[in-house]
């Protein structure tokens, strides 16, 4: 059996710094705070500025101006043009316009 | 649009909006922005290999931005209601609000558990 040879520590150092330049490594042995860990780090910008949905994310407009031949059935748009409705019945609706003159309002009643 | 409003012009979210959740996707896209920056101006601000000048100058330059730059100003908040408390990471939604829509079935693979 081989005795056991303790390699010096200098030669060891040597060693590490060989195959750090070989293997594309930094050697640091004195652990100097070189800031690559911000550096490593992976960004994170992407996914917080998505957090709410893309931005571009097309309308119900848009979608209508995307696909034309296709009915498109706006359930928002749709109870607030029933309730304008139900409000102009009850003589709740927007009042008349003034361009129309000062005759305009007694010919709607 | 012209957002006199805040410090930038900002692109407005798809479905629910609030103020707080205006706000708060402002600083989203901000500190998406400014990350790069930051991380540049970190790197040479606390490496020690480099001259102290450039260290401190970027150093002041980081302390200089405004706070919506951060990352660590973004608060979660529910995209349905805009409410901030439990909000359930996963699916980006409040507590009740997850509760009403998993029961509704709008939520694929989630069902009320029973043992």
């Amino acid at each position: 059996m081989k005795p056991i040879v303790l390699v010096p520590k200098h030669k060891l150092r040597i060693l590490a710094k060989v195959t750090a330049e070989a293997f594309n490594q930094t050697y640091n042995p004195t652990c100097a705070r070189t800031g690559a860990k911000y550096l490593r780090r992976n960004l994170k910008g992407p996914t917080i500025a998505s957090y709410y949905g893309p931005t571009d994310f097309p309308s119900f407009k848009e979608y209508k101006k995307l696909f034309p031949d296709v009915t498109l059935y706006d359930d928002k748009e749709d109870h607030r043009l029933k309730k304008v409705a139900a409000l102009k019945r009850r003589g709740k609706g927007a009042p008349p316009k003034k361009k129309a003159g000062p005759g305009g309002d007694k010919k709607k009643k | 649009m012209k957002n006199f409003r805040f410090a930038a012009p900002m692109k407005l979210p798809p479905g629910f909006i609030n103020t707080r959740i205006l706000r708060d996707n402002f600083k989203r896209q901000q500190s998406a922005e400014h990350e790069v920056l930051i991380r540049a101006l970190k790197y040479i601000a606390r490496n020690t290999t480099l001259p102290p000048r450039a260290r401190l100058e970027a150093q002041l330059q980081l302390t200089s931005m405004p706070h919506y730059t951060r990352i660590t100003s973004c608060k979660d908040r529910c995209f349905v209601s805009g409410t901030s408390r439990s909000v359930l990471k996963h699916f980006h939604i409040n507590r009740i609000q997850f509760r009403e829509m998993a029961l509704g079935g709008l939520l694929p693979g989630v069902r009320k558990a029973a043992w």
